[in-house]
């Protein structure tokens, strides 16, 4: 059972698949999220401002939809493995790990939206936040891809 | 940990720095694709190097622990099975693609920080690069192998 998601491609591809997009573009835009706040420390306030502006929009179009599919196909695919009631201790850590990206996803949609409208104030809040999501994403895919025993 | 278990996790861990990588490059080049100030598009496709790096380190190691996995694995796979083949042209393939696409958008970035410092009006010229089907073609083409070679290694046909 431990490497159930290595091996069950044949038969929950479609589910694995979902979930493994989601989890790669909500890092790709968590990380894209970093970048721009952090560069918009160091440019220009009318710069600045874009940059801010491009932020808020990769979280609303991007690591929102990112992070709704990682989730759902996640359980999407516990179901159909038949482990969504006695879950293995690497699902749970996943699972406890999704909830906290769920929580940081909204923590950056609202500070991100609040620094486009407080220019300069919140270029770090934002940038350290996902910074702190990305190594939360990071603890996630360990559990999820080396599947140790806990 | 096994072996296996630790080569998986650096597999992966390849994949994510890799696809994510190509996830921030293609916002900010979408991003920059919707400006007309020269100097905002030359700080949003600047910002692709920053991507850069992570794109190939998880080049490099989706390649090599890849490799090392299919013989590590104890599901039976082997070289010369047609989804590891498959896998390995869509890596070639993408990363050839992308690394062509991204110097092409070098140039267009150079051509945007000459015009930002020579007034930063929009430009004819910057826009019709921005816009260059096959500069698209390419980069939007690797991204797509890189979605195809996710699916290969999710569904592993014939494995």
């Amino acid at each position: 059972m431990t490497p159930v998601a290595s091996i069950c491609g044949p038969t929950c591809g479609g589910q694995l698949f979902v979930h493994v997009i989601g989890a790669v573009t909500l890092f790709g835009s968590v990380f894209a999220v970093a970048v721009l706040a952090f560069a918009a420390l160091k440019v220009a306030p009318e710069s600045a401002t874009v940059l801010r502006r491009v932020g808020f929009w990769t979280t609303v179009l991007l690591m929102v939809p990112a992070w709704i599919a990682m989730y759902a196909g996640g359980f999407w695919l516990l179901g159909h493995e038949g482990l969504d009631h006695s879950t293995p201790g690497w699902a749970d850590a996943g699972i406890e790990m999704a909830h906290v990206a769920g929580l940081f996803t909204l923590l950056l949609l609202i500070f991100g939206w609040q620094s486009t409208r407080r220019p300069g104030r919140l270029d770090g809040v934002v940038g350290s936040l996902a910074s702190i999501y990305l190594v939360a994403l990071a603890v996630a895919w360990f559990f999820m891809s080396a599947k140790p025993d806990i | 940990m096994s072996t296996y278990q630790w080569l998986l996790f650096l597999h992966i861990t390849g994949a994510f720095l890799f696809a994510g990588g190509i996830v921030v490059a293609g916002a900010l080049n979408i991003a920059a694709q919707l400006r007309e100030r020269p100097s905002e598009i030359a700080l949003l496709l600047g910002l692709t190097r920053f991507a850069l790096p992570a794109i190939i380190a998880g080049a490099f190691m989706t390649l090599g622990f890849g490799l090392w996995l299919v013989s590590e694995a104890p599901w039976g796979y082997s070289y010369g099975q047609a989804w590891v083949i498959t896998a390995l042209v869509l890596w070639l393939v993408g990363n050839v693609m992308g690394g062509q696409g991204g110097n092409r958008e070098k140039a267009t970035r150079v051509l945007a920080e000459k015009l930002a410092q020579e007034g930063d009006a929009p430009s004819a010229e910057l826009r019709a690069r921005m816009r260059d089907p096959f500069t698209i073609f390419l980069s939007y083409g690797g991204g797509v192998a890189m979605v195809a070679m996710i699916a290969i290694m999710v569904w592993k046909p014939g494995a």
